[in-house]
């Protein structure tokens, strides 16, 4: 009886080997393997569920129009759940499954230091379209991983800049106490004397508080001017909430990007956000970006007003470039130097006319110089006209 | 006649045999999840040992995994120690762990030690999450790369170390379980106050089943640490502990094959829905439904006793 | 002494709406202990899944609140009875061990989670606060009037509960068949209905509890588990069975939480909440006002 057992087992564990049966050799062209690893569930799924469909799309009207030089390209999702060990694990069946040359991946920045770390070790480039930590930046020579969004430190010195335009002296700081807060505060404590600014107060709150009317007091009573908050979307929505019941309503702004900024709109009352400004990377007045709104309505039936799809599409379509321009799709070294290769390339994001490119100890693709301000006005965004 | 026990050593070792000689016949993917398997098996079968055999509760498991795989990194890490000797001293962090909360938690019956032992997890990850500066904090870690020899150890030495490991996990459990411990395990199970007036050590046993699923939950989180090569909180949480424990049911508690039949089948089974990947929690809920309301006892469990008759 | 109540009153209000919320999930909890002897895990996925059916009722059926929120509640209710249908009776029935029970709740859980979960995409589901957002000024003392609401309701239910409990037939059914079962079945107490009644009332519970804490912090589909955790350590502490200790120990659970976050910092509250936990069952298994509301006859 027992040994039956063991070879039901056995032969389980066996036969599951065999569902996934090997490729059959087509006479099509030989396709350019790309990986796909996003968080489609977890606690930023939300915002994988936004980027897949535009990689999606991009992929099949290049594919639609003969792909690159003939060949066209498929690509292997996987779920990393917003897990960093799962990440690495899709990765790497990514790699050695699917024998990607290049791989995208998500949103979430804790899951981005493991997949730089993975992409720095096993020699795959990896571009991606949203985390903002500044962890992620390569100063010293080639990266591996590349970003089509901002960096952290890059929003904040927008922002500052801003402050500094409206005339305040003062600044606060809310921020969580995981890297995205922890690298704003950084910078800002660095830089912030340059801009002739003062930074009074700061307050680290941990994330999932249900109540943060305590350090919001204790900011208050640093009597800031300004308040920079570097937070995720449940807490900045708490804080938002407990400045209201304080009465206390500074001119509030942040560096996190629209991308976070729309889904803190999304959960809070609008009165609550009202005058809030936030760093962008995206122009609405630009035809483009209503054209990937409208594409993105058509193909998922939902509609979107910030800079997830834009963002996306210019990561999707750099790496297109950067394999264009690598001249061997098949070696991912050859990939990687391609993207260093990128000069003058025509984005979504930006002014009119923006180009893009990355550098050596540059590998994101959104400077000061490509950023906007958005602002809320009765709960919908509008842009902010910037004295140049 | 062969005896039974030859017998299942037998086919044991050709099951491993087996597993040995997949490397080279298979493709990478499908080692990451015999990897994955094994790790998860070996905390199940230790899981199975307090809550199958001993038939105690215990939904905080993640918590010895948790110190299990951050404990070798930060030795590694902070401290340059090599991952052999960190190895060997998590479990035994671990084991002087289990041993002081043994003291609070297992006097604590059914309900409250189901929340006693997922308050004593809950803790444990916290713990490790807000101390950045050492453990690298929500962020996470860049767990160390192992050397030997002077060469960076791969994935097919994780495979073959999980595999060892899980063996030898395995026979623990199997020696365990058929032994006068055993019996004395399932005494306290079905039924504390007879045995006790049998003369079984109550507190005894349930502590060293205690021990036994605290110190094979430590060994699978530092294989996991290791071979993932990049650790953080969130794989500590809650989840993994209902993970763990969903393994457990669907396969078979109280059988010695539940456990990793149980490992195998939610490892798998996420990814071969690879196309709806959004409805892996559902499956999970749906899988533990049907195994509570139609499979009572586990896949194998269910197996077994159609063979029993025969 | 205005600037020390200005201060301190914002705390106080949300310490004791989170208290609340945790409070009324123990009640819940207590009446199916009360009722069967049973842990129910998927409580705090009751008090999801209606805020979902009022978050749908609301942004994507259009339905003003005062509509919404009724259905709601509604939607948790039958969740609860589909629950004990689902896996209570047929389990019960089998004469599977109390543990496995406990196992068969936190499946369903599971499944309504992953249901939310994959219908919303994991996101937030966003209800505005019912009155505003302005909040009241009392002399200039700002009150919300969500978490004056939350502890209002609190009230209402738990005096509710009491009078249904203690002056109604149907009560004194649900009670005898908590106390024993047996001898309930003898007296012609239909002890099947009464423990789907008390899912259906802890669903109830549970769906007020979640739809007026919704608008301070908005739930998402997997936050059911993590709220029964909280709302069963509240039962743990106040006292085993005792529906108002039950709600005393959640109170208390969250005005801690609530100062513990604010001076020191949320990690220690959270920590300070599971060794608070590890001591009481300890020292104290019975809770801490185990006592509490329990006449002298009563006591056993």
């Amino acid at each position: 009886m027992r040994r039956i057992s063991w070879l039901i087992t056995g032969g389980f564990i066996l036969t599951s080997f065999f569902v996934h049966g090997s490729n059959a050799a087509a006479a099509e062209p030989k396709p350019i393997n790309i990986g796909f690893s996003c968080d489609f569930s977890g606690v930023t799924a939300w915002e994988g569920n936004v980027e897949f469909p535009i990689f999606e799309m991009a992929v099949k009207e290049l594919n639609a129009a003969g792909g690159i030089n003939g060949r066209p390209i498929k690509l292997h999702v996987l779920d990393n759940g917003g897990d960093p060990s799962k990440t690495v694990g899709t990765l790497k069946v990514i790699k050695d499954a699917n024998n990607c040359v290049a791989s995208y991946y998500g949103i979430n920045s804790a899951s981005g230091i493991a997949a730089k770390a993975w992409a720095d070790t096993n020699n795959i480039p990896i571009i991606s379209c949203g985390p903002l930590s500044d962890k992620l930046i390569q100063r010293k020579g080639k990266a591996w991983f590349f970003r089509s969004n901002l960096s952290t430190s890059v929003g904040a010195e927008v922002i500052l800049g801003r402050i500094k335009e409206l005339g305040y002296k003062r600044v606060g700081f809310m921020g969580s106490t995981q890297a995205m807060g922890t690298d704003c505060l950084s910078y800002l404590q660095e830089n912030i004397s340059k801009f002739g600014l003062e930074l009074v107060g700061s307050v680290l709150c941990e994330p999932n508080s249900k109540d943060l009317t305590i350090q919001a007091k204790r900011l208050r009573d640093t009597n800031p001017e300004a308040v920079i908050y570097s937070n995720y979307a449940a807490d900045s929505s708490v804080w938002a909430r407990n400045m209201k019941t304080l009465g206390w309503q500074p001119y509030v702004t942040t560096g996190v990007g629209l991308g976070l900024f729309s889904a803190i709109r999304d959960i809070t009352p609008p009165d609550l956000l009202e005058g809030w400004e936030s760093v962008a990377q995206i122009d609405f007045t630009r035809p483009e970006i209503k054209m990937i709104w409208d594409k993105y309505a058509a193909y998922t039936g939902r509609r979107s007003d910030d800079e997830k799809p834009p963002r996306t599409w210019d990561g999707a379509h750099l790496l297109f470039e950067a394999i264009r321009l690598g001249g061997n799709p098949d070696d991912p070294t050859a990939i990687r130097d391609g993207f260093y290769k990128i000069k003058n390339f025509p984005i979504v994001s930006g002014p009119p006319g923006a180009k893009g490119s990355f550098e050596i100890g540059r590998n994101y693709l959104i400077t000061p110089r490509e950023c906007t301000m958005v602002v809320i006005k009765s709960g919908k965004f509008a842009m902010v006209q910037r004295k140049k | 006649m062969v005896s039974r026990v030859k017998r299942d050593l037998i086919v044991l070792f050709v099951v491993l045999g087996v597993a040995a000689v997949l490397p080279l016949m298979v493709r990478e993917i499908y080692l990451y999840l015999v990897r994955l398997i094994g790790i998860y098996a070996i905390m199940a079968l230790g899981l199975n040992i307090f809550m199958g055999y001993c038939g105690q509760v215990n939904i905080g498991v993640a918590g010895f995994f948790c110190i299990g795989a951050y404990i070798p990194t930060v030795l590694q890490g902070k401290l340059g120690w090599h991952y052999l000797i960190a190895f060997p001293i998590s479990a035994f962090v671990s084991l002087l762990v289990g041993w002081g909360m043994s003291w609070p938690l297992l006097r604590l019956r059914g309900h409250s030690m189901a929340i006693g032992t997922i308050a004593f997890a809950m803790a444990v990850y916290l713990l490790f999450e807000r101390f950045p500066t050492i453990t690298g904090g929500s962020d996470g870690t860049v767990v160390p790369a192992m050397t030997l020899f002077d060469q960076t150890m791969g994935n097919i030495f994780y495979y073959y170390l999980i595999l060892v490991f899980f063996a030898v996990a395995f026979l623990i459990c199997y020696f365990l379980a058929n032994s006068q411990i055993g019996l004395a395990l399932r005494a306290v199970r079905d039924n504390e106050e007879a045995a006790a007036a049998m003369g079984v050590d109550i507190n005894h046993y349930k502590r060293l089943a205690w021990l036994v699923n605290g110190v094979l939950a430590s060994i699978a989180g530092s294989l996991y640490a290791q071979q993932a090569g990049f650790i953080s909180p969130d794989t500590f949480a809650l989840s993994t502990n209902v993970l763990v424990l969903v393994m457990l049911c669907v396969g078979g508690p109280g059988t010695i094959l539940g456990p990793v039949v149980g490992a195998a089948i939610m490892t798998i089974l996420p990814y071969l829905l690879v196309k709806i990947q959004q409805y892996t929690l559902l499956m999970q809920g749906l899988v533990l439904f049907a195994v509570l309301r139609f499979l009572p006892d586990g896949v194998v469990g269910a197996i077994s006793k159609r063979f029993r008759s025969t | 002494m205005l600037k020390f109540l200005a201060d301190f009153l914002p705390i106080i209000i949300v310490g004791l709406s989170l208290g609340s919320l945790f409070g009324l999930v123990g009640l819940a909890f207590t009446v199916i202990i009360n009722a069967s002897q049973l842990v129910n895990f998927a409580q705090g996925d009751f008090a999801m899944f209606g805020v979902a059916v009022c978050w749908f009722a609301l942004t994507v059926l259009n339905v003003p609140l005062w509509l919404a929120f009724p259905l709601g509640v509604i939607g948790a209710a039958l969740f609860g009875l589909l629950t004990e249908k689902a896996i209570i009776t047929p389990l019960q029935r089998r004469g599977a061990r109390p543990f496995t029970m406990i196992l068969g709740t936190m499946a369903i859980g599971i499944i309504a989670a992953g249901v939310v979960g994959a219908y919303t995409k994991f996101w937030w589901m966003k209800i505005n606060p019912f009155l505003g957002s302005e909040p009241w000024k009392l002399k200039k003392l700002p009150i919300d009037h969500q978490g004056v609401m939350i502890i209002f309701a609190t009230v209402v239910l738990v005096i509710g509960y009491w009078v249904f409990l203690n002056k109604t037939r149907l009560g004194l059914a649900l009670r005898a068949t908590g106390f024993n079962r047996d001898v309930s079945i003898l007296l012609g107490i239909q002890t099947a209905k009464m423990v789907g009644l008390s899912f259906l009332i802890s669903g109830v519970i549970s769906g007020i509890a979640g739809i007026l804490c919704a608008p301070l912090s908005a739930f998402n589909a997997v936050q059911g588990l993590p709220l029964a955790i909280n709302g069963f350590i509240a039962v743990i502490l106040g006292g085993w069975g005792n529906p108002y200790a039950a709600l005393l120990g959640g109170i208390t659970l969250g005005l801690v939480r609530a100062l513990l976050t604010g001076y020191l910092s949320s990690a220690y509250a959270e920590m300070a909440t599971f060794f608070v936990l590890i001591i009481v069952l300890t020292l104290r298994p019975q809770g801490l006002f185990s006592r509490f509301m329990i006449p002298e006859s009563k006591k056993n």
